[in-house]
């Protein structure tokens, strides 16, 4: 397995020309026209003006000649066999591996973003792999991976590429998942859903402050709506809320945060409290406290919710998931590594209580 | 209040009347005006380098950004003397103009502190944003440009009253004059006034002494009684402000950290460091920039447990930077560990940091097997003499400036191995991301990883948001994570994060190799050297790269450029002076002056760093030597001599010059291999001879140039120039040949720039009519 990675690797480095993928333009969905050769993209709830030549905010729409087409498309900047742990998924297919994948660009320009070298950049300013959703797909089961996961930027602004492999990876019987910033208009979210079998939201803060601020001049109510949607179409759904000190790590927020979900989307819906570690342009902001961590995990559960974890914190007993109805451990993990599973069918195998999640 | 007022007119009138009688003489009236321009001077380097300082800690800055804050200033004080060389034929009352300038320069500097102080909220950045390169810029030439503008402006102030008593030497003498003051200001400054006081009472103290100045200047020379009572009533409306300094600027540091409860602020001779707390972790920032948290338990695990356990039997450990906070504990945790030698710098910070430590961290410190060295990690390894250590763990910041980079050269590197064990390992990080690395952190850790390979054969990288190199001649290194997982567990160490199931999680096979592969395959870079900063270059990217690609696109593209283009594009600019307007090579010899004379501290501060570590009242020192010089220089040759003499000497003197910057590196080499304290102290003559160049060049061309023309108003224009130069040369200097070109090359350059000039200046003066 090891043998057969590195040769991977060795085989993408030595050939300049598998990295340096030219742009190819792939015909954009969701848009509509405008007068004067302009197009309104309809992806994300930015809806960008975009005049003939430019691009929209993501930087990867662009607007040739009065169409729209979209530069992320078969070039994926950053691949990787990962622990689904580490997207996080704690609710679904525990010790598993999961084919990540992303391509650069992002529709938000948040400060503390943790991969800002791809997300904050374009197709054409990085250094990408050629790879159609057929060699994604079976590079997927090549290493053993019963998973792909849409990852590390943010899914929506390589949407058609997506939607694409997430059709034929549910046909190959592969389960399909991502993480997304839930910056994205109903009705492609609704059309990708289809094929997702979970789904974890950033809620980044409850504050639109917040998002307008420090998130490059975005609003709470669209993800709110999103992570709404993700629940109501039946899909196994996971937030998380990375919590940064002084900027969202209020008891106040925090309650309201809870409650919503508590009220909005149930109690089922797992909740990952991250820790902040100095990144991108919040370079200068400490880590958040240990105790901050632990204050939201506790509001959380007095709260109601079910499966509560703190992550990016790893060795402590916050990262396990616990039965809610009998308190035994699920699935003890220290990092990525699963200790011990106590599941049969989706059921805590001391009290046979149904937990959340995708298992099998 | 009205009696006081009336009897303070009258004492005031009194002393004007009686000092008068007694300073009839010409030679007093002399004395106090060079006194007071040597205040002057004194004021404006003492107030430039607390603002500088200041603004580092709200930029985060490194030489970059001085070299921007210096280049800001100085063109804004050429300007500003330039601006009054245009002036000057209309001001009637000198005096009183001079008086009055004087009064706005010390108000000037007392506002701007506290505008300095609440920069980061007049830009709506947030508690602990990284500023862009743009901002940076931005705001500095609007912070500092009112004041360097009056700065420029009273200099050439200056030069009209000195001439009214002594014509053509006059602005040689001023600059003389300036300069010593100069000189003064930065050694009071860096030697006792940073650590005595905060920057607030700092600026206070001189403010007050300013306005005082002013105060007997107008009593001395000034007319309108008007004036007097003016600076009088703000000196009486100042005084009381200096009772309140302390809590004014404790609500302007909490102002600062908003957000965090502020524990300790220190200021010392290396840092303006404060300590905050947020719940139970504390976190230590070093001017402006932060230098580490506590606890932080994951962090510390991390570093020790991937280091140590690459070796069989650590007995012998060596820990550069930020120790104390979780590394001596952990490493203490290792039974065979007899003794680690922990270097910090700063003793300032260690018994800052010491009172809020956990238990444990505390009575690591306290331990006996612990050895406190307040030492610079290369002057440590330059007379280290003692055993040989099995783990040395780097644990600085990422090398975003010059000073940073040295701990990532060959040299320093040899350096490690050479104190290292045959089996000894040598480990610390650079930023990075597991997954994709970007071209500006495939150019950063391309170049250390390469430079370390030239002095290790073997190398574990393990991957994260820091990327960990380990390297060693061992073959005992091992990343397998069961292998690490089974030493761990041999040696019955417990850790609260780092056990034996962490390593399966960090050493994921498809990150491991996706690194390595990059790495290994990455050819094309350059390495990195003392005088050679390529890792530095490539830092500079990798920061530019977070405000977007245009900025990595500018240095892309003038990477390309080569050396010899820019002395090509000097000397075409030389010839077209020669040949279209042969009057203004000297104003332009004298800028070209300006910038080598700035490009030589900026130099000699690098290179000092670079040789013997980075000791701030050291950097003031340089300055210091290099303005002393200048004052000589400028003394020395205000003197009268023929005008076949003074051309030959203006052209001996730009000769020299660039003989100088061409022998530089190799001066610079010499005293990199002898690190010997004799040698060091001989370090500083040479900024002072350079010095001597640049203040004699100016009293020279002073003399050459005024000779048909009004003084006032051409000694503006060639300070302007001279200004000017060095804004330039800041820039250049800090931005592009540092970082693109190193040392060697830029000295080289700007030597065969000044031999160039002094060819073309001595054809332009033979020519002359």
């Amino acid at each position: 397995m090891k043998k057969c990675i590195f040769l991977f690797f060795l085989v993408l480095c030595l050939s300049n020309n598998a990295f340096c993928h030219s742009n190819s333009y792939k015909d954009a969905l969701f848009w509509e026209k405008q007068e004067n050769k302009t197009v309104r993209c309809l992806l994300c709830p930015r809806k960008c003006f975009i005049p003939e030549g430019k691009r929209g905010f993501c930087g990867v729409r662009i607007n040739k000649k009065g169409e729209l087409f979209t530069l992320a498309y078969n070039n994926p900047v950053a691949i990787a066999v990962d622990p689904i742990e580490k997207k996080p998924f704690f609710n679904v297919l525990p010790g598993t591996s999961a084919f990540s994948l992303s391509i650069a660009g992002c529709n938000m320009r948040c400060l503390f973003c943790q991969n800002w070298h791809i997300s904050q950049k374009t197709p054409d300013e990085t250094i990408n792999y050629d790879l159609s959703s057929k060699d994604v797909i079976n590079l997927a089961k090549k290493y053993n991976c019963p998973s792909v996961v849409f990852t590390y930027t943010e899914p929506t602004i390589f949407y058609e590429y997506m939607l694409e492999t997430a059709k034929l990876a549910k046909k190959s019987g592969l389960f399909v998942g991502m993480h997304t910033c839930g910056y994205i208009n109903p009705e492609p979210l609704e059309k990708l859903l289809k094929y997702m079998d979970f789904v974890n939201v950033d809620l980044k803060s409850f504050s639109d402050e917040f998002y307008n601020n420090i998130c490059g001049g975005t609003h709470l109510e669209p993800v709110l709506s999103t992570l709404k949607t993700v629940k109501n179409k039946g899909i196994h759904l996971e937030i998380t809320n990375l919590i940064i000190p002084t900027l969202n790590d209020s008891e106040e927020m925090l309650r309201k945060m809870c409650v919503w979900i508590m009220e909005n989307l149930g109690q089922d819906v797992p909740i990952h409290f991250s820790r902040f570690h100095p990144q991108f342009k919040l370079k200068n902001l400490p880590s958040t406290p240990v105790e901050t961590l632990k204050k939201a995990y506790r509001i959380a559960k007095e709260i109601g919710l079910k499966y509560v974890y703190i992550g990016n914190l790893p060795g402590i007993k916050e990262e396990s998931t616990y039965c809610p109805k009998c308190g035994e451990i699920i699935i003890r993990r220290v990092g990525y590594s699963i200790l011990e599973k106590n599941i049969d069918k989706g059921r805590c195998k001391s009290c046979g209580e149904r937990i959340q999640g995708v298992w099998e | 209040m009205l009696l006081v007022v009336k009897s303070f007119n009258s004492a005031v009138a009194n002393f004007r009347f009686d000092d008068m009688v007694k300073m009839k003489s010409k030679l007093k009236m002399m004395l106090y005006l060079s006194l007071t321009i040597i205040f002057v001077g004194f004021f404006s380097i003492f107030s430039q380098s607390l603002f500088i300082r200041e603004l580092l800690v709200i930029f985060y800055g490194n030489e970059l950004t001085s070299g921007i804050l210096l280049s800001g200033w100085l063109f804004f004080g050429g300007l500003g003397s330039f601006f009054f060389s245009k002036l000057s034929r209309r001001i009637k009352d000198i005096f009183s103009f001079f008086t009055i300038s004087l009064v706005i320069f010390s108000l000037f500097s007392f506002f701007q502190i506290f505008l300095i102080k609440n920069l980061r909220s007049i830009l709506g950045v947030y508690p602990g944003e990284i500023i862009s390169p743009l901002s940076v810029i931005l705001s500095s030439v609007f912070i500092l440009a009112p004041f360097a503008f009056t700065n420029g402006f009273l200099f050439s102030c200056g030069v009209q009253l000195y001439s009214q008593k002594k014509k053509a030497e006059s602005p040689g003498k001023v600059y003389a004059l300036d300069a010593l003051g100069d000189t003064l200001g930065a050694l009071a400054f860096s030697f006792f006034f940073v650590y005595a006081f905060v920057a607030l009472e700092n600026i206070y103290f001189v403010s007050l002494a300013l306005l005082i100045a002013a105060f007997l200047f107008s009593l001395l020379y000034c007319k309108k009684p008007g004036l007097k009572f003016i600076i009088a009533f703000l000196i009486i409306l100042f005084l009381p402000v200096g009772l309140k300094l302390k809590s004014i600027d404790y609500s302007l540091t909490r102002k600062e950290w908003k957000g965090f409860e502020v524990v300790e602020k220190v200021s010392s001779i290396y840092a303006d460091s404060v300590l905050t707390r947020k719940g139970s972790l504390y976190s230590l920032f070093e001017n402006g920039i932060l230098s580490f948290s506590f606890p932080l338990r994951t962090h510390s695990e991390e570093v020790v447990h991937f280091s140590l356990l690459q070796v069989e039997n650590p007995e012998r450990v060596l820990v550069i930077g930020a120790g104390a906070p979780g590394l001596l504990h952990e490493i203490l945790k290792y039974q065979e560990v007899s003794e680690v030698y922990y270097l910090e710098l700063d003793p300032d910070l260690i018994d800052m940091v010491r009172k809020y430590l956990p238990a444990e961290d505390r009575l690591a410190l306290e331990s006996s097997k612990v050895k406190l060295i307040n030492l610079e990690a290369r002057n440590f390894l330059n007379f280290y003499k003692g055993g040989k250590f099995d783990v040395i763990i780097l644990n600085t910041q990422t090398p975003l400036n010059l000073y940073l980079n040295r701990f990532y050269t060959g040299e320093f590197f040899r350096k490690i191995r050479y104190v290292l064990k045959k089996e000894g390992v040598f480990s610390f990080s650079l930023p990075s991301k597991e997954g994709y690395l970007s071209k500006e952190l495939r150019g950063l850790t391309g170049s250390i990883y390469w430079t370390l390979k030239e002095v290790f054969p073997r190398m574990v990288l393990i991957p994260g948001d820091r990327l960990r190199f380990i390297a060693s001649s061992s073959l005992y290194l091992s990343e397998a994570p069961e292998e690490l997982s089974r030493r761990l567990k041999t040696k019955g160490i417990s850790n609260q994060y780092v056990n034996e199931h962490y390593f399966y999680s960090r050493l994921l096979p498809w990150h491991l190799n996706y690194i390595k592969n990059i790495l290994e395959n990455y050819q094309e870079v350059r390495l990195n050297y003392d005088f050679e900063p390529t890792a530095y270059f490539y830092g500079i990217n990798y920061y530019a790269s977070h405000f977007g690609s245009e900025l990595v696109r500018i240095f892309s593209v003038l990477s390309k450029v080569k050396m010899p283009f820019y002395l090509i594009i000097s000397l075409v600019i030389l010839l077209l002076t020669l040949v279209l307007r042969k009057n203004f090579v000297l104003p332009l010899s004298v800028f070209t002056m300006g910038f080598a004379g700035i490009c030589n501290v900026i130099i000699f501060i690098v290179g000092f760093q670079t040789i013997y570590g980075f000791v701030y009242h050291k950097v003031g020192l340089i300055s210091a030597c290099f303005m002393s010089g200048a004052a000589l220089g400028a003394n020395v040759f205000s003197v009268s001599v023929g005008e076949k003499k003074n051309s030959f000497r203006l052209f001996l003197i730009c000769t020299f010059s660039g003989i100088f910057f061409v022998l530089l590196p190799w001066f610079l080499n010499f005293f990199s291999e002898h690190s010997h304290s004799v040698f060091q102290a001989a370090f500083f003559i040479l900024p002072a001879v350079f010095g001597f160049f640049t203040g004699g060049f100016f009293a020279l061309a002073n003399r050459r140039y005024l000779v048909k023309k009004s003084i006032p108003e051409k000694a503006g224009i060639l300070y302007a120039f001279d200004l000017a130069g060095g804004a330039l040369g800041g820039i250049i200097i800090s931005l592009v040949f540092l970082p693109l070109y190193g040392i060697i090359n830029s000295c080289n350059f700007i030597g065969i720039f000044l031999i160039l000039t002094a060819l073309i200046l001595r054809l332009s003066l033979k020519l002359k009519p």
